[in-house]
């Protein structure tokens, strides 16, 4: 429990020096593929309110099995965009889920939400733009 | 209406046209004084219209010899300067640079392929001696004479046809449709009617006709058959564009290989028949295309077969399937798959990966490890549990690195794995190694297919073989190899049972006669309608066998006196029933039959048959016509009331 918690808090200061995501790496991982990146940019949109809404529901009725399914998915979506700290929020509620620390599931959550909610925000804004017209300008997404 | 009264028809050989070319150079040469009756041949050479006239008049009874002449040279000679001067000045020549009547017969293709068959025919000739290089070269020269027939004659009919037919089969059927004949029978009635050799006219037939070369029984005229097909492919070669030589030169090794050509002697061949080839089509006015030397051909083959492979083997185009409940990583991998020109399908979950995989035969899979319904792990072990499913090369996709989930996901059946999230250079590594084990996986098929494909010919061979074998070739009933293995058989099928079988020894009355009066073919056609008579006479599990000579065999089991008697006398009502169908066949057919029943007291089949020769011969001394059982207990044969 202890040492959840610490990290739980590491994480939330962590979250104040690092990036929310690594756009470079991001379109990298793409083949520089920048209207591929755009898609990927709108599908997180609905996917990740579909991953909110289970988690949700998962740890509402106490699903185990369901929040560490869900978010294992999560810490997969957050990978495309090297979006670190959610993805490492995403890794503490499966092990919380598989200990059976319903608490911890709670906390890291609201954690885990703020976070997509974050990306989400970042990426629309990409999202919303017609063309991306170079990297710099991903860039500075990258520090949202 | 059939083929030769057809051709009597036509009578097509004064209208087949000859190409301007040829007709420029006769004039020339016959006003040339100093010009041989070689250079007049050596130019008919080129023709297969001259050629045809030329060996008609040679084969004619003007010139009366038995023996045909198949050469042109032979056929000149014969012939003399002044004669083959004239007949050859009374070509029909193509006007308007060789286009004829016919507007669809590409009359240049057809004299420049029946050169290059005739040259190759002729240099094969001299490697495999069925028939000498003249002869083979005049066969090859007019194995397809009967097509520019057909557009001499018929010349819109035939435009028509040929604008049709898409292949040679269709070809054949509208032929016959309209002129009640094909291009092949009609090749075969002029030939005929030229006077060539059967066994020249047979070859050609076969060569063009794969029934006609399966039914045949010399094996010289199917010698002959191979090496005009073999003649033709180099002919086809020297009219193929660069790109397509590849498969006719490789058909055209494994014909070299029949008749034991090695390769550089094949080569050499056919650089020699191009060179000449050349050199005709200038003399014809035919175009021909411009052929490096076949070393430098099969060099760049196999530097193509070699890009190509490798080629193959870096840039073969996979099917994939991807299978992930994510979205995003289904976007991803299919977006970089795609990109690098592979074709992706997807699924979101293991049960339906396995459906997909099922149907669509993916060259790699990429899955997910943790899924819905069925995660990675149980879509590889369901997967890999199939025999259908173990050829599949699967990647597993995993968060982790941690040794045992590795160890988990080899053991369940994947090939490599990623590690989400994963990079580009990963995933193409990933893909190439697939790539070189489908290329592998590929080979390894082709050669079990081909494998596959030999012993399936095998089997038939051995099957062909085995009958032939136990087969009387004459008359097509077992032979005395097949019945004799037979009555051991049944012999011992008897003794097991406890049962009765009767064994007869059939003799052909008068045979000598027949054969002495009207020739061993009338015997021959004699033995055929006997043989005929007795197995429709016998019974369905009776064994009819022909012993040799004039003398058959039945074996039946299960069967005693009483039975035997009236079957025996059945078989020889019917061949005394027998009608030979040739007008001044004045004999009647009969024959005696000696009948011996299996008793305690015999011991042995050889004592058995010896028992139904007893009655045999003893028919034979009661005037023969007659049946006669062999009774141990009786030892003097007699008749049955």
């Amino acid at each position: 429990m202890t040492e959840t918690k610490t990290a739980t808090t590491d994480t939330y200061r962590d979250m104040h020096t690092q990036p929310l995501w690594d756009p470079k790496a991001t379109l990298a991982g793409l083949n520089g593929d920048k209207s591929l990146f755009m898609e990927l940019a709108t599908l997180f949109e609905s996917e990740s309110k579909k991953q909110t809404t289970t988690l949700n529901a998962a740890i509402t009725t106490h699903n185990n099995k369901k929040i560490k399914s869900t978010a294992h998915m999560i810490k997969g979506t957050a990978g495309h965009f090297y979006a670190k700290h959610m993805s490492h929020l995403a890794t503490q509620i499966e092990k919380a889920a598989s200990s059976n620390d319903h608490h911890q599931c709670v906390q890291l959550n609201k954690l885990l939400q703020y976070e997509m909610g974050q990306l989400r925000v970042a990426l629309r804004k990409i999202a919303t733009q017609e063309t991306i017209d170079n990297t710099d300008t991903l860039m500075e997404f990258g520090h949202q | 209406m059939s083929t030769s009264k057809r051709f009597d028809e036509i009578k097509v050989l004064d209208r087949m046209p000859s190409p301007s070319g040829v007709a420029l150079e006769l004039m020339r040469l016959t006003k040339d004084s100093d010009a041989r009756i070689n250079d007049i041949v050596h130019l008919i050479q080129s023709d297969p219209a001259l050629a045809g006239r030329l060996l008609k008049f040679a084969n004619s009874p003007t010139f009366g010899t038995n023996r045909p002449v198949a050469a042109i040279s032979e056929a000149a000679i014969r012939l003399g300067l002044n004669v083959v001067s004239q007949l050859s000045l009374g070509l029909s020549i193509l006007p308007n640079g060789n286009r004829g009547r016919c507007r669809t017969f590409d009359y240049a293709n057809f004299w420049s392929r029946s050169m290059a068959t005739a040259l190759a025919a002729r240099a094969i000739a001299a490697y495999d001696t069925t028939v000498g290089s003249e002869e083979a070269y005049t066969c090859g020269l007019l194995s397809s004479i009967g097509r520019l027939a057909l557009a001499s004659i018929y010349p819109d009919d035939y435009a028509e046809i040929l604008s049709k037919s898409p292949n040679r089969e269709t070809l054949l059927s509208m032929e016959n449709a309209k002129f009640a004949t094909t291009h092949v029978e009609l090749t075969s009635a002029m030939l005929t009617d030229w006077g060539l050799p059967q066994l020249q006219i047979t070859a050609i037939a076969a060569q063009n006709d794969e029934e006609i070369f399966e039914l045949l029984n010399s094996s010289r005229a199917k010698r002959l058959a191979r090496q005009l097909e073999f003649a033709d492919q180099i002919a086809l070669l020297c009219q193929t564009e660069t790109s397509q030589r590849k498969s006719i030169l490789l058909g055209i090794q494994r014909l070299a290989n029949q008749i034991g050509l090695h390769k550089e002697s094949l080569l050499r061949l056919i650089d020699s028949v191009i060179q000449q080839w050349q050199g005709w089509s200038k003399l014809l006015d035919i175009p021909n295309q411009g052929l490096p030397s076949m070393v430098q051909v099969e060099k760049e083959l196999n530097s193509n077969n070699q890009d190509s492979e490798k080629t193959e083997n870096t840039l073969s185009k996979l099917k994939i399937l991807v299978i992930d409940d994510d979205l995003l990583t289904v976007k991803r991998l299919s977006a970089l798959l795609e990109s690098a020109g592979h074709s992706v399908l997807a699924a979101n979950e293991g049960k339906r990966g396995l459906k997909i995989a099922m149907e669509e035969n993916p060259h790699l899979i990429i899955t997910d490890w943790q899924m819905p319904i069925m995660d990675g792990i149980e879509f590889c072990q369901a997967l890999r549990k199939t025999r259908f499913g173990r050829q599949f090369y699967i990647i597993m996709l995993t968060a982790c690195e941690e040794d045992h989930e590795l160890v988990q996901a080899f053991e369940a059946g994947a090939d490599d794995y990623i590690v989400k999230p994963f990079s580009v250079k990963a995933l193409e590594a990933r893909v190439r190694a697939s790539q070189r084990l489908v290329v592998l996986q590929e080979e390894v098929e082709t050669e079990r297919e081909e494998n596959r494909h030999f012993t399936a010919e095998l089997a038939v061979a051995n099957r062909r073989l085995e009958k032939m074998a136990m087969t009387d070739q004459l008359t097509q009933l077992p032979n005395r190899r097949y019945a004799m293995l037979r009555l051991e058989e049944a012999w011992a099928d008897s003794q097991r049972k406890n049962q009765p079988m009767v064994c007869m020894i059939i003799d052909l009355d008068h045979f000598k006669q027949i054969n002495d009066n009207y020739g061993h073919d009338m015997g021959d056609l004699v033995l055929t309608e006997v043989a005929q008579a007795l197995q429709t006479s016998g019974r369905a599990t009776d064994v009819i066998g022909r012993l040799g000579g004039e003398e058959f065999i039945v074996v039946s089991s299960n069967m005693n006196y009483p039975e035997a008697y009236p079957l025996a006398e059945r078989m020889r009502k019917a061949v005394a029933n027998c009608k030979i169908g040739i007008p001044n066949f004045r004999s009647h057919l009969t024959v005696s039959i000696g009948v011996a029943a299996s008793d305690p007291n015999i011991p042995s089949t050889r004592v058995l048959l010896s028992n139904a020769d007893k009655a045999l011969y003893a028919a034979k001394n009661q005037g023969r016509n007659k049946v006669l059982l062999f009774q141990s207990q009786i030892p003097i044969p007699h008749e049955v009331s």
